[in-house]
């Protein structure tokens, strides 16, 4: 019965006809590297993210504490 | 119509403009780019053809060409950003220039590394000294050389300064890479596709290409958004707009 798919079974289409390593390989290196390029990216930003909202709000305490003319113990 | 154009231009190289109204593009071109892409993957995987010469092992190929063709138009478009950013020193063309590299540097390096994995059943071997591998190391290596220079060279301006000459001379490479299968006998067969000629393959194989590359080409064009979004709030840190910003979003 001819089907829509290239392969008549699903072994058939992990196999692809010893081509199966190289194919699947190419396509999870594929993967992997971009997962590791938008990881690093992200937890690069996330880093600064959560410094930057830390020294901000230890500035907002400064300023209040200067407001209430309070010098510190 | 050239006025708007414009004017949007103008608005959009400010950083905090550029920040909240580029939200809609990235959102659109990742949702298209990634439809794209993975109906592309699954019809050349799955419901494409093999090839009667190279079998099953052609099918890499739906990764192999939209990264490399994507690889080389980033470099292009980092040689013209540096240009821009010589002569008008506009500081929102540096900031794409810089998110487009680690973009670049990844799909040159699954271009190759794609291209090994295909060399090895193809011809026997997964290196050759050979003009389109080559010139291909090439650009991964200008790649690289651009990412360490905008990665560790201090201070900022000298960084950028460096980097766009970089990107400009280096871009002398990309018509050897796209010529090379032509002018000289390599071991790389020729082009697939090219914009004048009838595609070298049936439509039940370049179809699912089609999709992949344009697939590849929308989601490089998102992430890099997405990068230079992140990378406005980073060399804009302590103004007013970042610090309101960085409050509210946790």
């Amino acid at each position: 019965m001819k089907t829509l798919f290239a392969f008549e079974t699903f072994s058939e289409f992990l196999i692809m006809g010893n081509h199966g390593f190289y194919v699947w390989s190419s396509y999870g290196l594929a993967f992997g590297l971009i997962s590791l390029l938008v990881g690093f990216s992200y937890l690069q930003f996330y880093r600064w993210h959560n410094a930057e909202r830390v020294r901000l709000a230890r500035l907002e305490r400064q300023k209040l504490h200067q407001q209430q003319g309070d010098t510190g113990p | 119509m050239w006025q708007i154009f414009k004017v949007w231009f103008f608005q959009m190289s400010s950083p905090p403009i550029f920040f909240t109204q580029i939200v809609p593009w990235i959102r659109w071109s990742s949702i298209v780019g990634g439809t794209l892409f993975l109906i592309g993957l699954v019809w050349g995987l799955a419901i494409a053809p093999a090839d009667y010469q190279q079998g099953n092992s052609f099918r890499i190929i739906y990764i192999h060409v939209p990264a490399a063709s994507a690889s080389m138009t980033a470099y292009v478009m980092l040689a013209i950003w540096g240009v821009i950013f010589l002569v008008w020193k506009i500081k929102m063309v540096d900031i794409l220039a810089q998110s487009l590299i680690p973009v670049g540097l990844v799909l040159c390096a699954i271009a190759l590394a794609t291209g090994s994995l295909w060399g090895i059943p193809t011809w026997g071997t997964a290196w050759a000294a050979d003009a389109r591998i080559l010139s291909m190391a090439l650009l991964l290596f200008l790649y690289i050389g651009l990412f360490l220079l905008r990665t560790q060279l201090k201070p900022l301006a000298k960084a950028q300064k460096i980097a766009s000459i970089v990107a400009l001379v280096g871009v002398l490479n990309i018509p050897v890479i796209k010529y090379s299968v032509e002018w000289v006998a390599t071991l790389h067969q020729g082009a697939t596709f090219t914009v004048t000629e009838k595609p070298r393959m049936p439509p039940e194989m370049y179809m699912p290409l089609l999709f992949t590359v344009l697939g590849v080409y929308l989601l490089m064009f998102a992430w890099t958004l997405i990068q230079a979004r992140w990378l406005c709030l980073q060399r804009e840190s302590g103004k007013q707009w970042v610090n309101r910003w960085v409050t509210t979003k946790s």
